[in-house]
């Protein structure tokens, strides 16, 4: 059951990116990767970590991709520009890409033996638990920086005006 | 059970259309979403790397970086819709220099 659960996820996971690659229209692309992180949010359920895959769920494809979907309707359509140059770069970054891809397939196979099936729930309550007491600061840090994120974006957005 | 490699392969292939995708696409928010793809790319294969562990920090760690991700869309976002406010365009192609 788990195996299917998790070949449906992953494959509904990376086609949403594959099609977020093919389509031409930025907001159905912002759809596209609601997809995508909505399924990896299960992926992550499958790892027994319930509290990240609700994280996943709420604040990807929730916050940021509405965000982006947003920006993209602000932004309007694009105009196509079609030239030779554009296709040498795109080959030549596919075979980058490839190259990039070799590389990281040879560690991760090389790994792939050494680990160890695992039976282990991460309960939200141990994860609070942890956050407050071990990563005290670094949570602390990490509001901190959600608020200078958001001051420096009225900062950007309000520069026009003066 | 699935093995913990499955989810690496997952996260390989993640990454790697994530990569592609950044290179082949041409403007920058699409850019932006191939980058998002990555970083939850990475997410996957530490949450099933440092789980097989028996290690709680994994899942305490993901957390940090989704919210990090989200303070980086917040500033990315508004970032790009100023280069499109004095530029009228977001093809990456077009910003050649930074001089405003």
């Amino acid at each position: 059951m788990a195996t299917a659960i998790f070949i449906v996820l992953s494959v509904i996971s990376i086609g949403a990116v594959l099609g977020m690659m093919i389509t031409k229209n930025r907001a159905y692309s912002a759809l596209f990767l609601v997809l995508s992180f909505s399924s990896l949010g299960g992926l992550f359920g499958l790892l027994k970590a319930p509290f990240v895959a609700v994280a996943q769920i709420i604040v990807y494809a929730g916050a940021i991709m509405v965000m982006f979907l947003f920006a993209s309707l602000t932004v309007g359509e694009k105009k196509e520009i079609s030239g030779s140059a554009r296709r040498r770069i795109k080959i030549f970054s596919v075979i980058l890409s490839v190259i990039l891809f070799l590389e990281i397939a040879a560690v991760v196979f090389r790994i792939v033996n050494k680990i160890s099936p695992f039976d282990f729930q991460v309960s939200a309550r141990d994860m609070g638990a942890l956050i407050i007491n071990r990563y005290l600061y670094a949570f602390e840090l990490t509001s901190v920086l959600i608020v200078v994120a958001v001051v420096a974006a009225l900062a950007l957005s309000l520069e026009q005006k003066s | 059970m699935i093995s913990q490699s499955a989810f690496m392969v997952v996260a390989l292939i993640l990454f790697i259309l994530g990569t592609i995708s950044f290179f082949v696409k041409k403007d920058l928010l699409c850019q932006f979403m191939s980058i998002e793809v990555m970083l939850n790319a990475g997410n996957l294969a530490l949450l099933s790397l440092v789980s097989a562990a028996g290690k709680l920090e994994a899942a305490v760690i993901v957390l940090f970086v989704i919210l990090v991700a989200a303070a980086e869309a917040v500033i990315g976002l508004s970032l790009i819709l100023l280069a499109h406010k004095k530029r009228k365009t977001i093809e990456s192609d077009e910003f050649s220099q930074l001089k405003g």
